[in-house]
């Protein structure tokens, strides 16, 4: 039995580091269709609770669909059983001027620089190359210079108007960690 | 192993947070002000979250029941004492079975009186527990008030007959007259 697991006065400390990061919700695990559905209502029930302005509500509802829906293309499931740590995870915090969404999955190494080709693209983008990019690649004339449509991510860009963090971390020599943070301004 | 590419010192924050929750197990973990939309919620992502790990009827059942009772228990907003304050949720799983934990800032005489409450029902077997349930179900009736003290050692009956464990807790001092509740279930 893992002790750590259930000793009760870690929890005090988690509550206050939970709200240290800001965080309001954590789910590791995997993403159903239903989990998924029950994951945005969540989300949803949260910010009625705390008066967040439509708009906002609206960029983020989206974005987590969006990023929601990578985590199901991009996760690299066959391990997930039996690789430490693996587990997806969905987490939304709540800052003074932002939301902050995060997701993770594991993914195949070999997709690494596919993934960050196609963030690092739109990155490098105002609104408008943007605005033009999502145009051409739903048109599928410019799939191989983004490395796939990657609409997802050109998506994600244009509707959070920030930067689409990542972060890749070794789980073994072929499997990484995929972490994405997405900022909506409030 | 070759180290970690990242953007950001903002994302490793998150993912510095993440890792220091692996070793727990966490299912999904919760923190924020408890309305009756967000306990409606949690219970549907339990109960998807079951669904996923194909978890028995039975234990599906003693989950659901036990999250109910620790939410009313513990969380309920009738117990908030000032602005602000919001409770914290989670299950964990691992070989031991599932862990149900919950827990917020409550007034010094509050948790003093849910301790009492908490170490009487641990003290009973699963008979006396069955004979207080019927008694307090009974009394229930008569009473019209949203928060009392006998709702409360209800949902305890009730999460220590479904969990046949005893229910843990911990009062921890935050400031004069405020603690930190903590409680702590296994089912397996």
């Amino acid at each position: 039995m893992n002790q750590a697991n259930h000793d009760i006065s870690f929890l005090h400390d988690f509550y206050k580091r939970m709200k240290k990061n800001q965080v309001l919700m954590m789910y590791e695990g995997e993403f159903s269709q239903d989990v998924t559905k029950s994951v945005l209502s969540m989300t949803e029930n949260s910010f009625s609770a705390n008066n967040v302005d439509e708009t906002v509500k609206k960029k983020v509802y989206n974005i987590m669909m969006e990023a929601l829906q990578n985590i199901c293309k991009h996760e690299f499931k066959q391990l997930e059983q039996d690789l430490p740590n693996s587990e997806s995870l969905f987490m939304i915090s709540s800052t003074e001027k932002n939301f902050h969404i995060i997701t993770g999955n594991a993914i195949e190494k070999k997709i690494i620089e596919t993934i960050k080709g196609k963030i690092d693209k739109v990155n490098s983008l105002d609104q408008e190359g943007l605005k033009l990019l999502y145009k051409e690649a739903r048109l599928g004339s410019t799939i191989s210079s983004v490395g796939g449509a990657g609409l997802g991510f050109i998506d994600i860009a244009r509707k959070s108007g920030n930067k689409i963090e990542y972060h890749f971390a070794p789980l073994t020599e072929t499997i990484f960690y995929y972490t994405q943070l997405v900022t909506v301004t409030k | 192993m070759v180290d970690a590419l990242y953007s950001s010192e903002l994302i490793c924050s998150y993912v510095d947070f993440k890792n220091s929750t692996d070793k727990h197990k966490f299912i999904f973990s919760f923190r924020g002000k408890m309305s009756h939309a967000v306990v409606k919620n949690l219970l549907s992502m339990a109960e998807k979250k079951m669904d996923v790990l194909q978890e028995a009827e039975t234990v599906k059942k003693k989950i659901f029941g036990v999250m109910i009772n620790c939410l009313q228990t513990i969380c309920s907003e009738a117990k908030t004492i000032e602005d602000g304050d919001d409770s914290i949720f989670l299950i964990s799983k691992d070989e031991g079975g599932f862990t149900v934990f919950a827990g917020r800032n409550l007034s010094e005489s509050i948790a003093s009186k849910l301790a009492g409450l908490i170490n009487e029902v641990n003290q009973l077997d699963r008979n006396s527990l069955l004979d207080l349930h019927k008694e307090k179900l009974k009394e229930l009736q008569n009473i019209g008030e949203a928060f009392n003290i006998d709702e409360t050692i209800l949902g305890l009956v009730d999460i220590a007959k479904r969990s046949g464990k005893n229910i843990n807790y911990l009062i921890e001092n935050i400031e004069s007259d405020k603690v930190f509740f903590s409680i702590k279930v296994l089912i397996n």
